[in-house]
C-alpha cells in the first residue's frame, strides 16, 4: 500500500510541475507582447522597456518561471490586465459557485444514475433495460448547453416561478440559490447520469457473475441482501473511478453551462479572460482549475486503492 | 485436389458473408445511426438540394418569425432562414469534427502502439506525457491552446485534437499490450522480422476493431466538443452558419424566440447520437465480447 501510495503521489507532483510549465510556457507563446497589450497604443520603446524591467520579463525565461512559480507557490497569480486586482482573489470569489454546481450535479447524476443502473442490471434484457440503453445514448449525445437553453425556454413559458434572477449565495437565500443551481446543474448532470447508469449496470452485471455470489444465493441469503450487500458494495469500487474521470468532464462543462446560465464561476471567467486577453486571468483560472482536477483524480486513486485490496498488491 | 479446396472455400467465404449480412442487419440501432450519419454527410455535402435559401441572406421584413410554411424552422434576428443554416451548418461542424478525429487519431495510435510495442522508458516517457495532457480538464486546454493561437476554425481543430490525443494513444497502447505477447507475435519476432515487420504486419492488423470503434466513437466526442467551442464564441466568426454558433447567438432572445435556440441544438444532438448508435453496433460486430 505504501508505494502505491509513494508512486500515485510521485506522479502526482511531476503533473503539477509539468502542468504549471505548460501553462508557464504558452502564456510567452502568445502572439505579441504582453507589454504592448498592458501599453496600449501609449506604449514607446522607453516605457516598453522599463515596464519589461518591472515586470522582471528582461531576464532569462528559467528565472521569470522560478520567480513566477515561487509567487504561485504563496498563493500570488499576479494581477489581472483589466481590472488590475489580484488574480487568486478573483477566484476565490467566484469559485464556491463552480464547486456547487458541480457538487450538485454529482448529487442529481448519482441520484438517478444509480437505481436506473441497479434495476436494468437485475433485470438483464428485460423491456426495462432494453428501453434504457437508447435513453441513455440519448442522454450521453445531447450537449449540456442544449440541455441548458431547453430548461431556459422551458422555465420561461411554463414556470416562470423558477424562474432566477441571478445567483445568491446558499446562506443568503436557500430558495434563490436552489432556483439559480438546479437548472444548471441538472443540464451538467444529465451526461454524466447517463454514463454513470451504464457502468454501474455493467459493473454490477460482471460483479453477480461471480462466485462468491453463487455462494451468497446458495447460503440461501435474500436477493436484497446478495446484490444489496455483496453485488453492489464490489460493483461501486468500480463506479468510483468513473466519477473520478467524470469530474474533468463536470469541470469542462462547468464552463459552457455558466456560459448558457449567465452564472460568475471560474469557468465564466476563464472564458472571459481569453475573449479579453487578460492572460493572467486565463493562467491563473486554467491552472487552479487544473490542479484541482488533478487533486481530484488523486483522492480517487487512493480511495480506489484503499477500498480494492487487488490495486495495492500489483 | 486443388479446385475441389477452392470451391470449399467459396462456399465458406459465401456462408460467411451471408453470416456477416445477418449480423450487420440485426444492429437496428447502429443502422439507424448510419442513416443519420449519412443524412448529415449528404446535407454537407449538397446543402443547395435542401436548403431554399441562402444561409447568409438577411431578410429585414422577416426578422424573428416563428416557425411556418415559408420558413420551416423560422428565421433568426436578422432574418435568416433557420433551416437553410441548419443545412449549411453540418458543413462546418462534420469539418471540423473529421479533421479532429483524423489529426487526433494519427497522433494518438502512434504514440500509443510506439509505448505498447517497445515499452521500457520510451513507453514511460510517451505515457507521462499523455497523463500530463489529461491532467487539463479537455475544454480548458481546448481554451489555453486558442487563447494562444486566438480564436478559429483551424485553431478548434488544433486545440481539439490536442485534448484528444491522450485518449486515442491510451486505447491504441492498451490493445497492442494485449496482442503483444501472442505467439504469432513472438514467433514473428523469433523468426528475424524487423520491429516494423511486426507492427505492421501482426500487431496491426489484431488491433483494428477496437480502434475502429473508438475512432467512430471519438467522432461524437469531436462533434460535441465543437459545438461547445463554437458555442463559447472561440470558433468561426459570424456571420458563417454554425450549430454552436446560432446557439450562442440566441443569447437574450430565446425566451421570446424559442425556435432559434431549438432548432440547430436538435442537429447536434442528432448527429452526435449518430455516431454514437453507429459506434455502438460496430462494437457489438467487431466485438461480440464487449457487448455486456
Amino acid at each position: 500500500m505504501s508505494t502505491y501510495i509513494t508512486r500515485r503521489f510521485i506522479l502526482t507532483v511531476f503533473i503539477l510541475f509539468s502542468l504549471s510549465i505548460i501553462v508557464f510556457v504558452s502564456m510567452h507563446a502568445i502572439p505579441g507582447d504582453i507589454v504592448d497589450i498592458m501599453l496600449g497604443i501609449e506604449a514607446t520603446p522607453k516605457s516598453v522597456a522599463a515596464l519589461k524591467k518591472a515586470l522582471g520579463l528582461d531576464r532569462p525565461i528559467y528565472l521569470q518561471y522560478l520567480k513566477w512559480f515561487s509567487n504561485v507557490l504563496q498563493g500570488n497569480l499576479g494581477d489581472s490586465l483589466r481590472t488590475g486586482r489580484p488574480v487568486m482573489g478573483e477566484i476565490l470569489y467566484r469559485l464556491p459557485l463552480t464547486l456547487e454546481l458541480i457538487l450538485y450535479s454529482m448529487i442529481i447524476s448519482l441520484f438517478i444514475a444509480t437505481p436506473l443502473g441497479i434495476a436494468s442490471a437485475i433485470k438483464q434484457n428485460s423491456w426495462f433495460d432494453h428501453i434504457l440503453r437508447p435513453i441513455s445514448i440519448v442522454g450521453l449525445s445531447v450537449p449540456s448547453f442544449w440541455w441548458g437553453i431547453l430548461f431556459i425556454i422551458l422555465i420561461s413559458y411554463y414556470i416562470p416561478s423558477f424562474y432566477s434572477g441571478g445567483y445568491v449565495s446558499i446562506f443568503k437565500d436557500f430558495w434563490g440559490n436552489f432556483k439559480a443551481i438546479f437548472p444548471p446543474a441538472l443540464a451538467l448532470g444529465i451526461a454524466m447520469a447517463a454514463v454513470v447508469t451504464r457502468f454501474t449496470r455493467s459493473s454490477l452485471i460482471e460483479v453477480l457473475q461471480e462466485d462468491y455470489i453463487v455462494t451468497a444465493r446458495a447460503k440461501g441469503l435474500t436477493e436484497v441482501l446478495v446484490v444489496g450487500k455483496h453485488g453492489l458494495r464490489n460493483s461501486l469500487i468500480n463506479v468510483l473511478t468513473i466519477i473520478g474521470l467524470q469530474a474533468g468532464y463536470l469541470l469542462s462543462g462547468a464552463v459552457l453551462v455558466e456560459a448558457v446560465f449567465s452564472l460568475p464561476g471560474v469557468g465564466r471567467l476563464a472564458l472571459d479572460a481569453v475573449l479579453q486577453r487578460d492572460y493572467p486571468m486565463v493562467q491563473g483560472s486554467i491552472l487552479i482549475i487544473s490542479f484541482l482536477f488533478v487533486m481530484v483524480n488523486l483522492v480517487v486513486d487512493l480511495l480506489y486503492g484503499l477500498l480494492d485490496p487487488r490495486i495495492r498488491i500489483s | 485436389m486443388a479446385s475441389e479446396g477452392n470451391t470449399t472455400d467459396d462456399t465458406r467465404r459465401k456462408n460467411n458473408k451471408k453470416i456477416l449480412l445477418r449480423r450487420i442487419l440485426r444492429q437496428k440501432s447502429g443502422l439507424l445511426g448510419a442513416l443519420l450519419i449519412l443524412l448529415f454527410l449528404t446535407t454537407a455535402a449538397f446543402p443547395g438540394l435542401f436548403s431554399n435559401y441562402d444561409p447568409l441572406e438577411m431578410n429585414k421584413k422577416h426578422r424573428l418569425e416563428a416557425p411556418s410554411a415559408q420558413f420551416w424552422f423560422g428565421t433568426d434576428e436578422f432574418g435568416r432562414d433557420i433551416f437553410s443554416r441548419v443545412i449549411f451548418g453540418s458543413r462546418i461542424s462534420l469539418f471540423i469534427s473529421f479533421f479532429t478525429v483524423v489529426l487526433a487519431n494519427i497522433g494518438g495510435i502512434i504514440m500509443g502502439v510506439l509505448g505498447g510495442y517497445f515499452g521500457g522508458m520510451r513507453d514511460n516517457v510517451i505515457m507521462r506525457m499523455m497523463d500530463v495532457l489529461f491532467s487539463f480538464p479537455f475544454i480548458l486546454l481546448a481554451i489555453l491552446i486558442i487563447a494562444i493561437t486566438g480564436p478559429g476554425v483551424f485553431n478548434v481543430i488544433i486545440s481539439l485534437a490536442v485534448a484528444y490525443l491522450p485518449y486515442s494513444a491510451r486505447i491504441a497502447r492498451g490493445a497492442v499490450l494485449a496482442v503483444k505477447e501472442s505467439q504469432y507475435v513472438e514467433a514473428a519476432k523469433a523468426s528475424g522480422a524487423s520491429d516494423l515487420r511486426v507492427i505492421g504486419k501482426y500487431i496491426m492488423p489484431n488491433i483494428t476493431a477496437p480502434i475502429v470503434v473508438y475512432v467512430t466513437m471519438s467522432f461524437a466526442f469531436a462533434l460535441l466538443s465543437e459545438a461547445g467551442l463554437q458555442f463559447l464564441g472561440l470558433g468561426a466568426r459570424p456571420p458563417i452558419p454554425s450549430w454552436g454558433l446560432m446557439l450562442n447567438e440566441t443569447r437574450g432572445i430565446i425566451e421570446f424566440a424559442p425556435w432559434t435556440g431549438i432548432f440547430p441544438g436538435l442537429a447536434i444532438a442528432l448527429a452526435v447520437i449518430g455516431f454514437n448508435l453507429f459506434g455502438d453496433g460496430l462494437r457489438d460486430l467487431l466485438d461480440p465480447k464487449m457487448k455486456q
